[in-house]
């Protein structure tokens, strides 16, 4: 914006006597440290990405961010602007992912919208024992995702925004929690069934009482549960009992998948910046297990997903089945995220969780 | 039309030029990866690149590393897929690329090289790869199979 000239009132006079103009003060003009660099446009229609971005200084990602305020990075600091507070996680290995940028724009690209892209019309007809197993699924799933929509964004003040790509993902993130949230909340509402038991509350918990660390929660967060409710999305999008069913679980697996995709990339960027993260996180993990392990020991999840699969209360044995498979691919997947990012548990795996890997039946809970 | 022989070059031309102008699919937004299918002995690469699909091109076996994933199946389980598609319109529930990777013992797809980041692609942009297929039922085609 050009700013206006003050016309001088009484002051400086040229040899002629004329009045001089005051000029602006146009001291900022300067602070820059990338004019002329220039982002080019992806061909394919991929348009200009935040990944386009990164050239020149604006390439720099430091491993450390020496200012705790909201300095944008490639800008020029503000003098004095000092610390603010917040933003005390300033470690490129406490929040990075190289996919972050990407992630974002498929995001963007992919969105949508579950009012108008799933076909509500078609989840009508079920028998009342498959609706009811139906929502007391959807509680837990839309419970789930709640869960993480607030975890994410109590989560965003404190990373740094110099390593936006990190900020914009997650961004993206709270919306896609937020999608599975009110998802499956107008899936439990669509035949009047509506909200039932929540979820134990166990992993919840843990996920949300996650002091020690960004990652640590995104070791919680989407390497444990996303695991299981990636797994239970798949098999309701291939066994789910209308086609409503089916095509809401198929849209909201990529958006997990997007999560799971920055979680590995950014322990696995952890790990490899301090190797010595990786004991941690390992014990951290066996924490985490237990208490997914102990969530599943409440019958009411299996019990529901067996009804779903075994179309009704009468096929709760087959349906049974079904979800013993189900539990076992979801451990796989657990372990192949850990081996993703070089955190290998095969071998440290809880017993809990040997247990659904190998298909057996969960022993009983033991009574309180 | 003339039948076009699954699996070739030509087929998979034919379905690239069709899915990248299908609304549905541009509807479904950007994906980028390099997936090699792989029917009997052959391999087709193709670039799934934005919106836009090339570079396809038969490839052999080594180059399977250089994909992000591979899709694999028996002959008789595309021949099972594409009539159901060809049959339908679209995949029943039976031959979605989702049931179809949770109904055997080893998934259909991998990356060669055991990174679990590229092959979790296949679930990243599985209903834009879904619409590929099912556009399948607008190509006219021959199936061949080739050697398991």
């Amino acid at each position: 914006m050009v700013q206006q000239q003050h016309q001088p009132t009484g002051g400086k006079r040229d040899p002629g006597g004329d009045p001089v103009p005051e000029l602006p003060d146009l001291s900022w003009i300067d602070k820059t440290l990338g004019w002329g660099i220039k982002a080019r446009v992806e061909p394919f229609g991929g348009g200009m990405t935040v990944d386009a971005l990164n050239i020149g200084v604006y390439a720099e990602v430091p491993d450390h961010i020496p200012f705790r305020n909201r300095l944008p990075r490639g800008a020029y600091p503000a003098p004095g602007a000092g610390s603010i507070g917040g933003y005390y996680l300033q470690d490129k290995h406490e929040q990075w992912a190289d996919c972050a940028g990407r992630l974002y724009e498929e995001a963007i690209s992919r969105r949508w919208s579950t009012a108008t892209d799933i076909p509500w019309e078609t989840a009508h007809g079920l028998n009342d024992d498959v609706e009811l197993a139906i929502c007391q699924l959807a509680t837990e799933l839309s419970q789930h995702a709640s869960v993480e929509t607030e975890v994410i964004s109590g989560w965003l003040q404190n990373l740094s925004p110099g390593y936006h790509e990190v900020k914009l993902f997650l961004s993206t993130a709270t919306y896609d929690s937020a999608r599975m949230f009110e998802g499956y909340r107008k899936r439990a509402m669509v035949n009047g069934g509506g909200m039932m038991l929540e979820s134990p509350g166990g992993m919840n918990r843990a996920i949300l009482e996650t002091y020690a660390g960004w990652s640590q929660t995104v070791l919680g967060m989407w390497f444990v549960r996303n695991s299981l409710d990636t797994t239970i999305l798949r098999y309701l999008a291939a066994y789910g009992p209308t086609e409503a069913d089916r095509a809401l679980a198929a849209r909201l697996i990529p958006d997990r998948m997007r999560a799971a995709a920055y979680a590995t990339d950014h322990i696995r960027f952890a790990i490899s910046k301090k190797p010595e993260l990786a004991i941690g996180f390992q014990v951290w993990l066996g924490g985490v297990e237990y208490a997914q392990a102990r969530d599943l020991r409440d019958p009411v999840l299996t019990e529901a997903l067996a009804i779903i699969f075994g179309r009704g209360v009468a096929g709760m044995d087959d349906g049974m089945t079904v979800v013993r498979r189900l539990l076992q691919d979801f451990v796989k997947t657990y372990l192949s995220r850990c081996k993703q990012a070089n955190l290998d548990r095969s071998k440290s795996l809880s017993g809990s969780f040997q247990v659904m890997l190998s298909g057996m039946p969960a022993p009983p809970r033991p009574q309180a | 039309m003339v039948d076009i022989e699954f699996p070739s070059v030509a087929w998979f031309q034919a379905l690239a030029d069709i899915t990248k102008e299908d609304p549905t699919y541009r509807k479904l937004g950007r994906l980028n990866a390099v997936i090699v299918f792989k029917c009997g002995d052959k391999h087709i690469s193709a670039n799934f690149d934005v919106l836009n699909i090339h570079e396809i091109r038969e490839v052999g076996e080594n180059v399977r590393r250089d994909a992000d994933f591979v899709i694999e199946m028996a002959p008789g389980v595309w021949r099972g897929m594409l009539d159901d598609i060809n049959q339908n319109g679209h995949a029943s529930l039976d031959w979605t690329l989702n049931t179809l990777d949770l109904r055997f013992d080893e998934p259909i797809h991998r990356n060669e090289l055991q990174d679990g980041f590229k092959a979790d692609m296949f679930f990243r942009y599985n209903p834009s790869l879904q619409v590929f297929f099912d556009n399948a039922s607008k190509v006219p085609t021959r199936f061949v199979a080739p050697v398991a």
